[in-house]
């Protein structure tokens, strides 16, 4: 699933429309999410604490795993030269100076860049300063939190360039975000799809041994070696039933006791191995 | 095919570069051979080679570069899972780190937390460092494989230089790619891992197969290279006695064994902490979750089994080359 964040509402409204997102009331962290449930969209706020509180409670709340997929989507500022969406590949906390790289696995449409994110707006003296960097004001916080929940390819971070920097906030108005966002995308939103077709990794969790493991007469270390055994089965195509109703067979199952249940669970593993 | 396959970024679409490592004469060469990659400038490779959570197996899709300047530990004495082949000073070196080849049981795996791939561009500092050492034998292609890289680093060429202006040390580099050409000296050993194409097929992904690594291993004797085979290692599957009899004749036959240096012979066997990872990271492998044998903090096969996978190769070697020169690891 995707779980896109985004910092203030009029950054949010051109996907919210795109994907005819619908709002999911949540506190202190409310939200839109799409019909198929595969986008949820986030509303974090202004600023790299909220945006990493946001990450961290969304994270707990939706039960987000490794296989989910967090993007930042914003507004930013740049050099005079810079214009359109672009992929993050380095982000740069500007108070702390601690760097953080998202892996950059997936092929999408967006140039590239680095982005430094500040805890104040960014002032066209910053941006003419360096012509190659971004200015944000939530990257760092976000990628601070999602790091702790999902592995660095699932950290995607999209920022669309809407100003030069400003000295006054009154600059940075909202029909100027929204209209950064909107002028960008299509951009956007190929990208979006190629997040949407990564296929998830299948989880494959420690076998269930179950009942089985009362017929070998189980310890916690005995169960552990024969949920290995199975396991092993499985990824080689061998067919543990068969070997088992051998053993039930030949009377070696179900053990009497522990001791027996040892030797069994050699036995399993000797005729596995034949 | 998986439906996400035009999803990925080609391998080698990244390139971390570490500020010290800029003016180095390599970095220059090899952003050269890769004119459409991104450049990230990073402090210090550690920052992306080193970071948590990393999910190695799906960088493996689309691994990075890293250059770098090793300013740490260059020269390190060898592990005794590996072999000495005899020889008394035994050292091995990483001016890589990571291989773009893709074995499900390959020990980086393991080791590393990553599937991205450092170059050190300040491989004049290894050669420095070695030549303090005395006699030494230096494996340098263990954590990497530089002669598969090296049409991209160009590490490879860089050590076979080395070694021909320095005749009293002995270099071993150890590949599973099949190259076409290679520099003969006399202390220069090439050592190629041959696996039966029932093992690479399954178990080793982008490697070269099985006949172009014959053929590499063919074009190495005839123009008077040091050779070195290596059955190692070998992996247990069902029907294996066949599968690796097979893979000796299938050898022997193309090879004039009698020109070649030696021979090396070893199951599968891996530190313990590196098993546990690797298991983690790959919950459908067959290599990994086969029931071992711990001992020592090193997973091996049952001792049964594992003597009698060595003491079978062996005895199918031995058909073909003296015993002399057949080493095992034990």
């Amino acid at each position: 699933m995707l779980y896109i964040f985004t910092a203030i509402y009029c950054e949010a409204e051109p996907l919210i429309k795109r994907y005819d997102l619908s709002p999911d009331a949540g506190y202190p962290f409310g939200g839109f999410v799409s019909s198929d449930g595969r986008i949820r969209l986030i509303l974090t706020g202004i600023g790299k604490t909220l945006a990493s509180a946001a990450v961290a409670h969304s994270c707990a709340r939706y039960r987000i795993s490794s296989d989910d997929i967090l993007i930042n989507i914003g507004t930013c500022g740049g050099g005079t030269a810079r214009t359109g969406a672009y992929l993050i590949n380095k982000v740069i906390d500007g108070d702390s100076g601690r760097t953080f790289y998202p892996d950059m696995l997936y092929s999408t449409p967006l140039g590239e860049s680095a982005i430094t994110t500040v805890s104040v707006f960014a002032t066209p003296d910053d941006t003419a300063a360096d012509e190659l960097m971004l200015w944000d004001m939530e990257a760092s916080g976000f990628c601070d939190a999602a790091r702790l929940f999902v592995p660095p390819h699932r950290i995607v971070l999209i920022k669309a360039v809407s100003d030069n920097g400003s000295d006054s906030k009154k600059d940075l108005d909202g029909e100027l975000l929204n209209s950064a966002v909107s002028r960008n995308l299509d951009d956007i939103a190929a990208a979006i799809e190629v997040f949407l077709k990564i296929g998830e990794t299948a989880v494959c969790g420690m076998s269930d041994t179950g009942d089985l493991a009362e017929e070998f007469k189980c310890s916690e270390t005995m169960r552990s070696d024969l949920e290995k055994l199975i396991i092993y089965c499985r990824n080689s195509g061998r067919d543990h039933v068969e070997i088992i109703d051998g053993m039930r067979r030949d009377g070696i199952l179900p053990a009497a006791h522990r001791n027996a249940g040892k030797g069994a669970l050699n036995e399993f593993r000797r005729r596995l191995l034949q | 095919m998986n439906s996400d396959a035009g999803c990925y970024n080609k391998f080698f679409s990244h390139v971390y570069v570490e500020k010290g490592a800029l003016e180095y004469p390599d970095t220059s060469a090899i952003l050269g051979r890769l004119p459409y990659a991104e450049v990230v400038c990073i402090d210090h490779y550690k920052d992306v080679f080193n970071r948590s959570h990393q999910d190695a197996i799906a960088q493996k899709r689309s691994p990075a570069m890293i250059l770098a300047v090793n300013s740490g530990e260059l020269v390190y004495r060898g592990a005794p899972v590996c072999q000495s082949f005899g020889q008394r000073e035994f050292y091995y070196t990483a001016s890589s780190m990571n291989c773009s080849f893709d074995c499900e049981y390959c020990f980086l795996k393991g080791m590393y937390n990553t599937s991205n791939i450092v170059c050190f561009v300040n491989l004049e500092d290894y050669e420095r460092e070695i030549k303090k050492l005395s006699n030494p034998y230096v494996c340098v292609s263990y954590d990497t494989d530089l002669i598969g890289l090296n049409s991209l680093t160009g590490q490879a060429d860089r050590w076979v230089e080395f070694a021909s202006e320095n005749p009293e040390i002995l270099i071993e580099m150890r590949t599973k790619a099949a190259p076409a050409k290679l520099t003969p000296l006399p202390n220069l050993i090439y050592a190629f891992t041959l696996s039966p194409d029932e093992i690479a097929s399954r178990f080793e992904k982008n490697v070269p197969p099985l006949r172009a690594r014959l053929k590499a291993v063919e074009n190495a004797i005839r123009d008077g290279c040091t050779v070195r085979l290596c059955f190692d290692p070998m992996i247990y599957v069902e029907g294996w006695k066949d599968i690796y009899t097979g893979l000796v004749d299938q050898v022997a036959d193309r090879i004039e064994l009698g020109k070649v240096k030696d021979i090396s012979v070893g199951t599968f066997r891996i530190s313990s902490e590196y098993l546990k990872k690797m298991r983690k990271q790959m919950p459908r492998s067959e290599v990994c979750w086969f029931p071992f044998t711990n001992a020592g903090g090193y997973a091996s096969y049952p001792e049964e089994l594992d003597n009698e996978m060595m003491d079978h190769m062996c005895s199918v070697i031995g058909k073909y080359v003296d015993e002399g020169r057949i080493f095992t690891w034990r």
